[in-house]
């Protein structure tokens, strides 16, 4: 569930909340009577209060009296006590949250909160990112939330840069330092919301950066000479109903991976011209994705088609060092 | 942010100022004091009750009010207190099962509750834990901004969106859960 999809059901629950309160509002004039005659009732002459007040100084020096001999055998006393469940529910200190501001494009400002959730929240221990539209005015509206769970660390947000688009896109990222894994999200516009494009989560001894405008995602695979397996991740962005790419050109090495990563949920065609680059099952990337593995050293070309527009990408394809 | 109506800028004095302000604030802000209370306490009855304690306060101090904030936010705080003062009060307390979890004790608030609200969403968002509910039920549904959330609740605006972030993502987990 996205979040314009989450903010029409809270217009929805707005709707349902104001059905339910319809059926017992108060009349206002019966409401106001009621709080007069009730405060009039409350009333009491000045003898009689000084009498209540001499009263209640004596119940209270009585009460602290009581209260010296209760303390140190209260239960709450004891070190290790739990507060109670009411006691709980008060809200811990604010702490400063990690904040940056952000720009996918001229008029589009964005401030990202990093947000711990916690178990008490009925959420897994992670790092909540959101990103808040900032307008013209000031005014901040939330664009777009993500959770990494078990992640306890924060990194800086990275801009891929589009020459050719309308907005640039994001790779937000948060490691879990217990276990030396990452995630990351790819996010950017899509049918005027801000959506993740591409995410992955736990990878491990991962690494996640842009590099020459690409996003470059390292992970552990013992399956690997290196150890590692490398993806240059290519997000393409449609304006004006052509296919932009944030490069025209990328190198790889042999047995490096390419994954591009449409704008829709059509089916993203991509071809290699030189047959340097082998394309695997598209299944578990989604439709709008095209993995290639680099097979062959040389230069290659990747063409691109949506079914209405195209474009190329040069792949230089070398030797691992 | 709304200002006073009758009376602003200078205190009630007469009996019939005073009855009238309390008129024109009750007219004003008498359904939002009830939300709000609810959203609270959720309980209708014990909401009427608070909205009614509410405005008996501010017709008894009225001549204290001293106009370094709108009149709506004296109400809203007010409406706070009091639904704190119920909340930690031996009545409401009796309600609930002494002594339990948290979680026990707000999964009991929820079964206690349930059946009267009707509507999936606003449900949901009152199954929320009571600081979460509060942000999101004021924020979506009375549509106030973070600032004036921030000003009812005596916390920090950022603390309203920490709030509002947390709400929304347990939210969105539940309502995915109900989908399946």
């Amino acid at each position: 569930m996205n979040e314009r999809e989450l903010d029409s059901l809270l217009t929805q629950g707005k709707k349902e909340a104001g059905d339910f309160f319809s059926s017992f509002m108060p009349a206002p004039t019966q409401l106001a009577a009621e709080a007069v005659s009730k405060s009039r009732r409350s009333w009491r002459p000045q003898a009689v209060r000084r009498m209540a007040l001499a009263a209640a100084c004596v119940a209270a020096v009585l009460a602290f009296a009581l209260l010296a001999w209760l303390l140190p055998h209260a239960e709450y006393a004891r070190p290790g006590a739990q507060p109670s469940a009411l006691a709980q529910a008060d809200d811990t200190p604010v702490d400063n949250v990690p904040t940056e501001t952000v720009a996918l494009g001229e008029d589009k400002e964005f401030r990202m909160n990093y947000i711990p959730t916690t178990v008490r929240d009925g959420m897994v221990p992670g790092i909540m990112t959101v990103l808040w539209e900032i307008s013209g005015n000031g005014s901040q509206q939330m664009a777009y939330s993500s959770v990494f769970e078990y992640c306890d660390t924060v990194y800086p947000a990275m801009i891929i840069p589009f020459s050719s688009a309308d907005y640039d896109m994001l790779l937000i990222a948060s490691g879990d330092s217990a276990h030396g894994r990452i995630g990351y999200r790819l996010v950017g516009y899509r049918t005027n919301a801000i959506q993740t494009w591409w995410s992955r989560d736990g990878l491990p001894s991962g690494d996640i950066s842009v590099q020459d405008g690409v996003a470059v995602e390292k992970a552990a695979d013992d399956s690997q000479q290196s150890g590692l397996r490398v993806t240059y991740i290519v997000p393409i962005q449609i304006t004006s109903g052509a296919l932009v790419l944030p490069v025209s050109r990328i190198r790889l090495g042999v047995g490096e991976r390419l994954l591009l990563i449409g704008s829709s949920t059509d089916d993203v065609d991509a071809e290699s011209l030189g047959g340097l680059m082998s394309r695997e099952d598209s299944e578990p990337y989604g439709e709008a994705a095209a993995m290639f593995t680099a097979v062959d050293t040389g230069e290659d070309t990747l063409q691109i088609s949506d079914g209405k527009a195209g474009n190329s990408l040069a792949v230089s394809i070398e030797e691992h060092e | 942010m709304e200002t006073a109506g009758p009376g602003a800028g200078r205190r009630p004095k007469t009996a019939d100022e005073r009855e009238s302000t309390l008129n024109y604030l009750v007219r004003r802000f008498g359904d939002r004091v009830l939300k709000l209370a609810y959203y609270h306490v959720r309980d209708r009855y014990l909401a009427e009750d608070i909205c009614q304690e509410v405005f008996c306060r501010v017709y008894k101090h009225l001549d204290r009010f001293r106009g370094d904030s709108s009149y709506y936010t004296w109400i809203y705080r007010i409406t706070m207190n009091l639904c704190r003062d119920y909340k930690a009060s031996a009545y409401f307390r009796r309600m609930l099962p002494a002594r339990m979890e948290e979680e026990v004790v707000a999964a009991a608030e929820t079964r206690m509750f349930e059946i009267a609200e009707g509507g999936e969403v606003f449900s949901k968002v009152m199954d929320l834990p009571l600081k979460l509910r509060t942000v999101i039920a004021l924020y979506y549904f009375e549509e106030m901004k973070t600032a004036e959330i921030a000003q009812v609740l005596g916390i920090s605006e950022e603390n309203v969106r920490k709030r509002l972030c947390r709400g929304r993502e347990l939210l969105r987990k539940k309502l995915s859960q109900e989908e399946r």
